[in-house]
């Protein structure tokens, strides 16, 4: 019996590894992603650091580092949440009525759904790790190290809302759109740019992992006030129950899977 | 039969075939019934359109058979075969299966970037097979329908005849025994046309139960019987020599 259950489970890790294979080299296989993948948070970066730094700092007499810093962790932030949101949004999508054969051929939704996931982490890390490289080549970074993990952590939450929102937005254009401006929404409040009293503003999945990327930056460390860490981690389990939940609905079909 | 109905309004349960006879046939096990399948495609927006494709279609097809599936465009014949395979979820009836099933649906389901062979390495680890019958299967397959130069190309380069070779070869190489074709020879040249007819002879000698989606009048004497769908139900014809053991 143990020894069934062992070869099952090499068996699953197995099929899960070849999907996961399978599927990141075909993103990497198209060179525009990887030459978008490199480029676009770079400029991102560079340009909400510069389009803040221009804005006179007494309108934000609250916002605790630069302008130019803040635009920079603004545009780090922002470029990989956007990248984990549309490429775990395409994973869903652009693959779903195959998803749905490889189902009806054997394959479990429960796998499937994890092959999709670890596949956007590779991805999302990459496009983290390019932030990172980016924020300390423009600015003084105090944590590179959990600058990279928050930025990494910021990007899989994403990932795992594109997913969700795959599996509940019927089309590409749509869900693009909503997860553009959901994030745009997210990183306004989360950086203080909007200055609000209104308590909605931290209940956006943003909002945590800004502050604790704030601090790495800035003065390195975790900040000594809230629990951040706590909630930031809180909100990527969440959202990825929450899209393992409904993917698995959404992808099963009768008959299907095993 | 053994079936194991799910509770919902369809069922397809994998199970062995009783002898009923729902279309006046006898002789080989059915591995393939359906039995009052209906949908209905539906719309929350209130300008959409509302359409009853499916209005309590019957059919079987037994061990060795090959039937056809005819009807207008637009009639359902693909929304049936969809809900047949599992694909599609149906408002009411029960489709019940014995053994495995192959499906080749009509537009071809594969990963666009990944290369012929990884199509096949991936597909067959779902149909839980050992590499070394994959690899059979992929050697097999791309000699019949000659497409072995391509095993390198990635699915998005291949041309569309090409890639429904490997369409359909997805849907063979786990030796299903009961196969459904959703107009399957679509692209193909020739040469491969008739390597696929003489491919469904092999496979119905061998036991294999076969249903293919046609729109070709010329093709109608190299089926045992066809199903025509109209209004919603499918209608029984004997052809040429089939139906009868």
């Amino acid at each position: 019996m143990a020894a069934t259950t062992d070869r099952a489970l090499f068996g699953t890790g197995h099929r899960v590894w070849t999907g996961v294979k399978a599927h990141t080299t075909a993103f990497f296989r198209t060179p525009l992603y990887l030459v978008l993948l490199v480029v676009l948070p770079a400029i991102e970066i560079w340009f909400a650091g510069s389009a803040l730094e221009s804005l006179p700092a007494v309108a934000f007499p609250e916002m605790e580092a630069s302008l130019l810093t803040t635009g920079r962790l603004f545009g780090a932030i922002y470029a990989t949440a956007v990248f984990g949101g549309i490429v775990g949004l395409f994973q869903r999508l652009s693959a779903d009525e195959t998803d749905r054969r490889l189902i009806i051929a054997g394959s479990s939704p429960g796998r499937l759904f994890l092959t999709r996931a670890l596949t956007v982490l590779v991805v999302t890390l990459g496009v983290a790790t390019v932030a990172t490289g980016a924020l300390v080549w423009t600015t003084a970074v105090a944590d590179p190290g959990l600058t990279f993990a928050v930025l990494g952590a910021s990007g899989i939450l994403y990932a795992f809302v594109g997913l969700l929102v795959g599996s509940v937005v019927p089309g590409e254009l749509e869900g693009s759109l909503l997860l553009v401006f959901l994030v745009d929404v997210d990183v306004i409040f989360a950086s203080g740019l909007l200055p609000t009293d209104v308590v909605v503003g931290e209940l956006f999945p943003l909002y945590h992992p800004y502050q604790v990327l704030e601090t790495a930056v800035v003065v390195g460390g975790l900040p000594e006030s809230g629990n951040h860490l706590s909630l930031a981690a809180g909100y990527v389990l969440l959202a990825a129950a929450v899209a393992v939940v409904v993917y698995h609905r959404s992808a099963s079909v009768a008959g299907g899977g095993d | 039969m053994s079936s194991a109905p799910q509770p919902t309004d369809v069922d397809v349960a994998r199970a062995a075939a009783s002898n009923a006879e729902t279309s006046g046939r006898s002789g080989s096990d059915i591995v393939l019934r359906a039995e009052g399948i209906e949908k209905t495609y539906d719309t929350w927006h209130p300008f959409g359109r509302t359409v009853d494709v499916l209005q309590g279609a019957d059919m079987e097809i037994r061990a060795g058979e090959i039937v056809g599936i005819v009807g207008e465009n637009g009639s359902g014949k693909s929304t049936l075969m969809q809900i047949l395979v599992g694909a599609l979820e149906a408002d009411g009836g029960t489709v019940e299966t014995s053994g495995t099933v192959g499906w080749c649906p009509q537009e071809p389901r594969l990963y666009d970037r990944l290369t012929v062979e990884e199509t096949f390495h991936i597909f067959g680890e779902a149909y839980d097979m050992t590499h070394q019958e994959i690899r059979a299967a992929r050697d097999d397959f791309a000699d019949r329908l000659d497409f072995e130069r391509f095993l390198d190309y990635q699915v998005r380069h291949l041309s569309g005849g090409n890639r429904q070779k490997v369409n359909l070869s997805v849907a063979l190489m786990h030796d299903p025994d009961v196969l459904l074709l959703d107009e399957p020879y679509t692209g193909f040249d020739w040469e491969t046309y008739l390597s696929f007819w003489e491919l469904t002879e092999q496979l119905t000698d061998d036991g294999v139960g076969i249903g293919i989606i046609s729109h070709f009048i010329n093709e109608r004497e190299r089926f045992d019987g066809i199903y025509e769908l109209a209004d919603g139900e499918l209608s029984w014809e004997v052809t040429g020599d089939g139906g009868d053991d």
